[in-house]
């Protein structure tokens, strides 16, 4: 416990000198670039929409920027606390990951945990949070944690990948039973990722792929509406009013916006055509605006943001902080990199957000704890 | 804490430039995705989004308004509403015309009839009701928060008559399109729910009346309701249409319908003898034009349609009456061209009352009978037994080929669509295909001579012979609308001023001489001349007819009146023709109705 307090104190924040020192601020100017970004987009996409139902036109900006306003907090806070702490840490925070997400899917416990749209994703508990976006996060900090600590094991499927692989089931089951398909597998993807850094053997990857198809499958066809994702996916044209209208509206809207972008605020998409497009086709209404020149812009960034946390996690001052701040780094490229695939049509209609621009409070905050947790590991000595 | 500041280990190596690679080929694969989309495929997309949300509405034009040779206003434009949807998805277009339907009250046919007109042109938006009352469009803006998206109330001119059943075949009534008529070559390029003229002069000049209509674009959100206007296209202002004015002398038409009598079915018309100006064009029984306009109400068109005085009907230029008497004009004119006869010819045997023609008897009007007569007294008296034998000798081919080159069978060339050829037939052989060849005689040229038989010519069709007549033998085309330009030069009859003038002077002898059957109806300050007529009805009492102009000197108005069933022509067409002339040609003189009576 005396080691739990001293990494809290500010004391043993140590900043880094020179060239780390400037990554850090890269990813932290690169993050304000995107919740700026974001509020823009979110104002622009969503004013329309909170008219329609009599509400303000900021009404979902000022959501978004309020959140905005916390996880900056939590970034600045986590930026000053030890990395280290999330080590022993790991198992309590899975363990509440955990908790949260039974909350979910028990019976009775509708009051504080409601059914939207079908799903049950959102816990009300005076603010509305996500745990599967908590879930990101916490899987890959304990991810980090025991493949550190298992070291050279993580190389044998008994002693290394099939305690993930039990653990990861578990969350990724509750995940399942939300229902949220694509965060349990962006979870699992995450996860692979820190675990293949951290030396896990690609053959193994490709085993509990082989093992995961058929319990996919069942998932996928006990449910009409991700069978028909996946079959507009593998055939475009064959659904334009249902299922395909969404991947249809965005790719109208990517088309729409040419080189310069139709203009901000200008975006004709956002009347209802495209649903869910302040958070799930965030991008899309980017790239209406601001054209090829604004996604270029974002993916430049994106990819700077990749860089420099690359950086960060070589320069780590351990293996967890490497392992840690790849998962990081990873989490927000990765989950904006599909977020864009699904823009274009290049993967299955999921629910994945564009980190920090993307409408949601709890990917907001999530992702913003994230870069706090890689400013700290980017503070440290090699 | 073993694992802390390990050194990289050999497998890690390998892995970094592997995830490089991967980010690298995703980049790049998003990067191509992006580029094919927004650069190569801009276009398409573009217009694709273009189709999403903006709505073309059509900005009705103003229609062109309608004065009568006065200037006096007799078909207007007063603020209305229509009620649109703009194209939705079959299902929620389904919905909206039902919510619609039950909010104004629409049948459940008409329902079904817009789905339908809709289904042939999914993309136009349809038109539910063009002739919205305020009451309605309130109704319908009390429940939008209730209605399904898509539906817009725009200001829509409404047509108006003024003057209403009086000048009803004349001008006509407006209505939305049918799918037979946007298949016409004359409304080409029309859209289903244009309002287009339906009859008279509304149908005959929509071209002109109707303008072109101008485009305004809406934007509209995913469920079709609309967002506001949108400002990316440029509006397109409709062109009014042209006001016309017509030959229709207002005060005299209502002078016609007034004097018409109100039980009797039958037409009234007045035309000026040079120009063809139609002065009057009437048809009794008459409808209310307004009925029509926005839609006509079912359980009226039913009254309309089916009522045995079919008042729709045009009887002015439509229906073809058997001339009776008024006919021996065209044989006398005939006869005198081709050298059978003068106008004091006399025939071989004198009138007793009838004529014996191969074993069968052919009356004349009266039993008494009239004597020995010249043409001149033939026309007079209008004597039957007279003008068998002038037929007889004209002879029937002749008599069949022959009144073509006086008008006869072919329309008049009125600017009316209703305008017919009336009955001729063209040769004998018409009536072998008929009756068979062996199934008629010689003695149907007796009948035609007078008038009967195969031979049913329209009101407006005399009077133009009859304009003719008084005009120097120019057949004038008759024109209802003054900008009306006409192709081709008008036709002449075969005749010579002198034989024009003798029959003149023996249609001056109908009215103004002792035995003249229209003595009774002459002026006191002008000389009338005419003709009577009384056809043969088999369907009940005699058709009254008498066609006159005036003043004979230099004829400023012909007027051909047939009442149905009216009786002899005498006694009810001929006076009814004369107060017209009158009235007429004292309004042109500026005298009026005391002087009148004092002059007299």
């Amino acid at each position: 416990m005396r080691d739990l307090a001293a990494t809290l104190t500010v004391e043993a924040y140590v900043p880094a000198a020179g060239s780390a020192r400037r990554d850090a601020g890269m990813v932290l100017a690169i993050t304000v670039f995107f919740v700026l970004v974001g509020l823009l987009t979110v104002y622009s996409a969503s004013s329309f929409l909170a008219q329609s139902k009599g509400l303000p036109d900021h009404y979902f900006l000022r959501q978004q920027a309020s959140r905005a306003l916390v996880g900056l907090v939590v970034l600045y806070v986590l930026a000053r606390v030890d990395y280290r702490i999330y080590r022993r840490l790991a198992w309590p925070l899975l363990g509440l990951t955990a908790a949260a997400l039974l909350v979910l899917v028990l019976p009775g416990t509708e009051a504080i945990a409601p059914s939207r749209n079908g799903a049950r994703r959102w816990l009300e508990i005076g603010v509305t949070v996500q745990p599967s976006e908590a879930a990101k996060l916490v899987m890959i900090i304990w991810a980090a944690a025991l493949a550190a600590k298992k070291g050279e094991r993580v190389r044998s499927l008994r002693w290394g990948l099939a305690a993930f692989g039990v653990v990861y089931m578990a969350i990724a089951f509750l995940i399942m039973l939300e229902p949220d398909l694509s965060s349990a597998a962006l979870i699992g993807l995450l996860c692979a990722i820190v675990l293949f850094t951290a030396g896990a053997r690609i053959g193994h990857f490709i085993l509990l792929g082989l093992l995961a198809v058929p319990i996919l499958w069942e998932y996928v066809q006990a449910a009409s509406y991700r069978m028909n994702r996946l079959v507009t996916f593998l055939n475009p044209g064959s659904d334009p009013t249902g299922v395909g209208h969404q991947l249809k509206q965005s790719l109208i809207a990517v088309g729409s916006g040419g080189l310069f972008g139709v203009g901000y605020g200008e975006s004709a998409q956002k009347y209802d055509f495209l649903p869910e497009l302040h958070n799930d086709f965030a991008f899309a209404i980017i790239a209406e605006e601001w054209g090829l020149i604004g996604v270029v812009t974002v993916v430049l960034a994106l990819a700077a943001f990749g860089f420099m946390g690359l950086r960060i996690a070589r320069r780590a001052p351990d293996a967890f902080g490497f392992l840690l701040a790849v998962g990081l780094t990873a989490q927000i490229v990765i989950g904006a990199l599909i977020h864009m695939g699904v823009t274009l049509g290049l993967l299955p209609t999921t629910g994945i957000t564009f980190p920090f621009i993307s409408f949601g409070g709890s990917s907001l905050v999530v992702s913003l704890a994230a870069v706090g947790i890689l400013l700290n590991i980017g503070s440290w000595r090699a | 804490m073993s694992a802390l500041a390990q050194p990289p280990r050999p497998h890690q190596e390998t892995r970094g430039p592997l995830a490089r690679w991967f980010v690298a080929v995703a980049i790049l694969a998003l990067g191509i995705q992006f580029f094919r989309i927004q650069i190569l495929k801009h276009s398409t997309y573009a217009l694709r989004s273009d189709d999403n949300r903006i709505r073309e509405l059509r900005v009705e034009p103003a229609r062109g308004t309608l004065y009568d040779r006065t200037g006096r206003v007799v078909a207007e434009n007063v603020p209305g509403y229509a009620i649109v949807v703009l194209p939705l998805s079959a299902d929620s277009l389904r919905v909206a015309l039902e919510h619609l339907g039950a909010i104004l009250g629409h049948p459940r046919e008409k329902t079904e009839r817009l789905y339908s007109a809709y289904r042939q042109h999914p993309n136009l938006p349809v038109v539910v009701e063009n002739n919205a009352t305020f009451a309605e469009v309130s109704a319908v803006e009390e429940r939008r928060a209730y209605l399904p998206g898509g539906i817009v109330i725009e200001a829509a001119p409404k047509r108006h008559y003024p003057w209403g059943a009086t000048l009803a075949h004349v001008v006509g009534y407006v209505g939305e399109i049918s799918e037979a008529d946007l298949a016409l070559p004359q409304f080409e390029g029309y859209e289903p729910g244009r309002i287009v003229g339906q009859t008279g002069i509304e149908r005959a000049y929509d071209r002109v009346l109707a303008g072109s209509p101008g485009k305004r674009y809406v934007e509209v959100n995913a469920l079709g309701r609309l967002v506001g206007d949108f400002r990316g296209h440029e509006k397109v202002a409709p062109v009014p249409g042209s006001d016309l004015h017509l030959n229709i002398d207002l005060a005299l038409q209502m002078k016609a319908a007034e004097l018409f009598p109100d039980t009797l079915a039958g037409a009234f018309v007045a035309l000026e003898p040079k120009s063809g100006s139609v002065l009057v064009l009437y048809s009794a029984p008459e409808f209310d034009p307004n009925a029509f306009v926005g839609g006509i109400d079912p359980t009226v068109w039913n009254e309309l349609s089916n009522s045995p005085g079919r008042p729709l009907f045009n009887r002015a230029v439509s229906a073809a009456y058997a001339p009776g008497s008024t006919f021996k004009l065209v044989l006398a004119a005939l006869a005198i061209n081709d050298g059978y006869a003068g106008v004091d010819t006399r025939m071989p045997i004198p009138c007793r009352g009838a004529l014996l023609y191969y074993g069968r008897v052919f009356k004349d009007w009266t039993p008494i009978g009239h004597g020995a007569l010249d043409l001149n007294g033939a026309i007079r008296e209008s004597c039957d037994v007279y003008f068998y034998q002038l037929g007889l000798k004209v002879g029937l081919e002749r008599i069949l080929t022959g009144v073509r080159d006086f008008g006869f069978g072919r329309k008049t060339g009125i600017d009316l669509q209703s305008d017919i050829a009336g009955v001729f037939p063209p040769s004998s052989a018409w009536y072998d295909e008929r009756y068979g060849a062996s199934g008629w005689t010689n003695s149907v040229v007796l009948n035609l001579a007078i008038g009967q038989g195969e031979n049913a010519q329209s009101v407006l069709k005399m009077a133009q012979f009859y304009a003719a007549l008084a005009a120097d033998g120019v057949l004038p085309r008759p024109r209802l609308v003054k900008e009306a330009t006409l192709a081709e030069p008008a036709e002449r009859l075969p005749l010579a001023d002198e034989q024009l003038a003798a029959l003149r002077a023996a249609l001056v002898e109908v009215v103004n001489a002792p035995s003249g059957t229209a003595r009774a109806s002459r002026l006191a300050r002008w000389t009338l001349a005419g003709k009577t007529g009384t056809a043969q009805n088999p369907h009940g009492e005699d058709h009254a007819w008498f066609i006159g102009f005036a003043p004979a000197e230099e004829p400023a108005i012909v007027a051909a009146v047939v009442l149905e069933g009216g009786g002899s022509g005498s006694a009810a067409a001929a006076p009814l023709a004369a107060q017209l002339i009158e009235y007429y040609l004292a309004s042109q003189s500026g005298l009026k109705g005391s002087e009148l009576a004092a002059g007299g």
